[in-house]
């Protein structure tokens, strides 16, 4: 598989504090990752590293193949776009001069490309109003158009949907899914609010105190969280005969435990073990949430 | 960096900001004309000489250093200082970069100065007789002055970047202001000695008796080479500072 960004042992040591403690991340080329952590557990550290803002203690990441201590990570800056926290406009000018000094600073040749950025981000409309009298979904959308100049390959949204209402939620998650589908653009998510996360992210990342805990797919996240009826038996082969023999999904969690992805008859269940000579010891219906699911990877303890 | 200083520059001169410190500095000039010629008749090229070279000289590195601290603050306020390195931009660059804009906001100042204490002059104290003023001595003591002026203008670039934000207005005032009062007070005991009369060559603030428009001030060169190299000092002392800082 082929990496945008790659972090190797990244360490950040504050005064009396350690915000990155040996961070291992790999983000996937065309990927929307969601980058998972509650308040204070390093996300918006990383990227500053990464987007140059503040340097690593120890260890290093690689982006696009290029190493951070290499004098050649500025140039592939270039190719990345990112709004760190809140996004960086000048108030006292309008959407469209915001864009054409962010494509001065990029040294782009003309400013054609404007009105498709501002179109892109629904502000095509915005004429004359200033930056400082746009709503905190305006601004948000103006920072990922400014973000977007000079067509990066990689765009870093740190909790993009803080203060956001409902709409805005929602175009916000149709312009970084259209982003990443039609503009091939990785993106990487960082958030704490998971159920939206859940609605984009193509892989994941759990962080918790500096350090990343788990790192999946959209896929292997929604196995861990699916719907299922769990079963305790006293003989798990004849569990599996009966589970094929019924024609119901099912996955082995331990020697007497399994997980059915669907909802058994419950007493045509209870016969076929029967049959067996295998005893139905507990059912019960098992629907771990996202927030679940990170609860018990990171523990459950207060913030720090 | 020619990306950089362009960007930078067209954002300064289209900032209001720049518009009303500029305004509000040529208002000021204009000012002192009219309250000085209902003193006592002054010929213009006198009111030429005390508004360049008195108030003018006085109120030129308080007006420089609020509009560049505002401006570059700004980009830490607002966040413009992560757009640039987010796209690439060398710390070096942007330290530059500022560094070259702020010296043309000194520049454009210094001109601001020189246009309004001649309408000045011209409106509130008639003609300007060239005999009376000496115009080798304006040439050279204006040089030597904006020479000085771009060396206290790349301290107060050092101030940005050690204090962020809005927070260098306050310190860049105060250091002009102690700094003026500082060099009085030592005046008054030490002002025949030489360790003093070199510590003023470094210190716009502690020059505002040097010029007149009727003589040379002593030493142009050293003068000049003094304030240039409080601004070299500065600018070392900010990259090294800016280079290895970690910001929001």
């Amino acid at each position: 598989m082929e990496y945008v960004l790659k972090t190797h042992s990244l360490c950040k040591q504050y005064k009396h504090f350690k915000a990155l403690n040996g961070l291992t991340m790999n983000v996937p080329k065309g990927s929307i990752y969601g980058f998972v952590g509650r308040n204070g557990a390093g996300k918006t550290t990383l990227i500053r590293l990464i987007c140059g803002l503040q340097f690593a203690t120890s260890g290093q990441f690689e982006l696009n193949g290029v190493k951070s201590t290499d004098s050649g990570i500025e140039k592939a800056r270039r190719k990345m776009g990112a709004v760190v926290e809140t996004p960086s406009l000048f108030p006292e000018m309008t959407a469209r001069e915001n864009l054409r000094h962010q494509f001065r600073l990029l040294g782009l040749p003309s400013f054609d490309d404007v009105d498709e950025l501002l179109k892109l981000v629904g502000l095509e409309d915005t004429g004359k109003k200033k930056v400082k009298d746009f709503s905190l979904g305006m601004r948000q959308r103006l920072g990922i158009a400014i973000a977007l100049c000079g067509d990066p390959d990689l765009l870093i949204l740190d909790e993009p949907i803080n203060g956001l209402d409902p709409q805005g939620i929602v175009e916000m998650r149709e312009l970084i899914l259209k982003l990443n589908r039609e503009r091939s653009i990785t993106v990487i998510v960082s958030s704490h609010i998971l159920d939206e996360l859940s609605k984009l992210a193509t892989h994941y990342g759990f962080i918790d105190k500096g350090t990343i805990v788990r790192e999946m797919s959209a896929e292997q996240l929604e196995d861990s969280c699916r719907k299922c009826v769990r079963v305790n038996v006293s003989d798990a082969k004849a569990l599996a005969r009966v589970m094929i023999r019924l024609g119901l999904e099912y996955k082995m969690i331990s020697d007497d435990t399994a997980d059915i992805f669907a909802k058994p008859n419950v007493t045509e269940l209870v016969h076929e073990l029967d049959k067996e000579n295998c005893t139905l010891n507990s059912l019960q219906e098992h629907d771990e949430t996202l927030e679940g699911f990170f609860i018990s990877l990171v523990g459950g303890d207060s913030h720090d | 960096m020619t990306k950089l200083i362009r960007a930078d520059m067209i954002r300064m001169f289209k900032a209001r900001t720049m518009h009303m410190m500029m305004l509000l500095f040529a208002g000021l000039m204009l000012f002192e004309g009219w309250i000085s010629s209902g003193e006592d008749a002054q010929s213009g090229s006198h009111m030429f000489s005390a508004i360049i070279f008195g108030m003018g000289s006085m109120l030129l590195p308080m007006f420089v250093s609020i509009g560049i601290c505002l401006i570059i603050g700004s980009e830490f306020t607002n966040g413009g200082i992560r757009n640039k390195m987010t796209v690439g931009h060398t710390r070096q660059a942007i330290y530059g970069s500022w560094l070259i804009c702020s010296f043309v906001i000194t520049l454009a100042m210094t001109a601001v100065l020189i246009i309004s204490s001649f309408a000045a002059a011209l409106i509130f104290g008639g003609n300007i007789v060239i005999d009376d003023i000496s115009v080798k001595a304006v040439v050279i003591n204006l040089l030597v002055m904006t020479v000085c002026d771009l060396g206290f203008t790349a301290v107060i670039v050092l101030f940005c970047t050690l204090f962020t934000g809005y927070k260098s207005v306050a310190v860049a005032f105060i250091y002009n202001e102690v700094t003026m009062m500082i060099f009085s007070i030592l005046g008054e005991t030490f002002q025949k000695s030489s360790a003093y009369k070199l510590l003023t060559r470094f210190f716009i603030q502690a020059q505002m008796k040097f010029y007149t428009a009727t003589e040379v001030t002593d030493s142009p060169a050293l003068t000049a080479l003094c304030g240039a190299s409080l601004g070299i000092v500065a600018t070392i002392a900010g990259i090294v500072s800016f280079r290895n800082q970690d910001f929001k």
